[in-house]
């Protein structure tokens, strides 16, 4: 068995929990804009048909996201949030000691606060942004293919798991984190 | 597909034709041949069908109910002891010489979990007051085999075990002091009915 990595410093819990409160907030909004934006829109770019009638409309039987370029994909508004959220979720692993959430909390919030009753090591949360990551760009790289509802879905996952870490302190990034080094273990006899 | 009734005008004319596949549907469409090619129809308007933002706001409101809810299910269920397996834990694990004489508190840890080093603190304190009580923390971060001989999944797990280091209930997940506090009463009722339960 390979000697184990120096454990890292350890780290006040509660920052983890303030930056997952303010990307909840982020994909709250994605979740809206993402909705409301290409990813479910129905009907072509080209015709649209009208009852004289009774004033109906009728609009073809397709997704929009189909209909048009990538280009549009990608500047939907949500589509453009999300990257910004990826590109923050990016920056919370590659860097967690220069991501802006961590260090609000640190400069900001955490000098008026008790200090903390117990440390955490920083591995889990920082495995967690990662999973945010790649739950988050999955739904871009699939929304820009021209799959609806991408966005508004993966929006939603991640906002579930953030929105559980900042209200009820349950990562389950750090549990899956968990689970894969019990998995990585030998098993001994 | 759209059959056009009488087409006149030439270029940019404006036409209204009947969709074969919806009858009972008209296009408006204007030409872009001087003969009014239905193939090359070009329409004035695109029209999509969008979500209203109500219906929008609303799936947000319920996507938080529904993670709330899940949220609030799992404190609950962290909260609620379960009957454990009546096996013996192994001496290798729980020393004998650190159980209690009473009831033994086994929490079963990792190095990574967060809300472990609070849940050892509340037991400690609730095992001090206790008499014959004792608190035994064992660190299964390295110990895959404790963790899948006792069916281990979450930390921190708790199990209670009696004066005779047999397990009683297991708690998974971080429970609040009072749940413990509760379940340790109701093993020390159970075996010592005419002894008052220490109220911390």
């Amino acid at each position: 068995m390979s000697a184990p990595s120096p454990t890292p410093r350890p780290i006040d819990p509660r920052g983890p929990r303030f930056a997952a409160a303010i990307t909840s907030a982020l994909l709250a909004v994605a979740v809206v804009l993402s909705l409301l934006g290409i990813a479910t829109q129905r009907g072509s770019a080209g015709w649209y048909a009208v009852q004289p009638g009774s004033g109906a409309t009728f609009s073809p039987d397709v997704w929009t996201i189909q209909q048009v370029s990538v280009l549009t994909r990608l500047l939907d508004p949500a589509c453009l949030l999300l990257i910004v959220i990826a590109g923050l979720f990016l920056w919370g692993v590659a860097s967690p000691a220069t991501a802006p959430w961590g260090q609000l909390f640190r400069r900001v919030v955490a000098p008026r606060l008790a200090p903390p009753a117990d440390l955490e090591d920083p591995r889990p949360p920082r495995f967690a942004q990662g999973v945010g990551l790649v739950v988050v760009t999955v739904g871009i790289v699939l929304h820009l293919a021209g799959v609806p509802w991408a966005l508004p879905i993966a929006a939603a996952a991640a906002f579930a798991a953030a929105f559980l870490n900042a209200v009820f302190g349950v990562c389950l990034g750090c549990m899956l984190y968990l689970a894969l080094a019990r998995m990585r273990q030998p098993r001994t006899a | 597909m759209w059959r056009a009734p009488t087409a006149r005008g030439g270029v940019g004319a404006g036409v209204q034709l009947q969709d074969a596949t919806n009858p009972g549907w008209l296009i408006d469409a204007r030409c872009v041949t001087p003969d009014c090619e239905i193939a090359r129809i070009r329409a004035e308007r695109a029209y999509r069908v969008l979500m209203s933002p109500l219906l929008a706001i609303l799936l947000l409101v319920a996507l938080v109910a529904v993670v709330t809810v899940v949220g609030l299910l799992g404190r609950a269920r962290a909260a609620a002891p379960r009957a454990a397996r009546a096996e013996a834990i192994a001496d290798e694990i729980v020393p004998a010489g650190r159980r209690g004489e009473t009831a033994t508190v086994v929490q079963f840890s990792t190095r990574f979990c967060g809300s472990c080093p609070g849940v050892a603190r509340t037991l400690r304190a609730i095992a001090d007051e206790s008499p014959g009580v004792t608190h035994v923390e064992v660190d299964i971060t390295d110990r895959a085999d404790v963790a899948a001989s006792l069916h281990i999944l979450q930390t921190p797990t708790v199990l209670l075990l009696d004066a005779s280091g047999v397990p009683v209930s297991r708690f998974t997940g971080a429970a609040p002091r009072a749940a413990y506090q509760a379940e340790l009463s109701r093993l020390q009722q159970r075996t010592a009915p005419n002894v008052t339960p220490h109220r911390a």
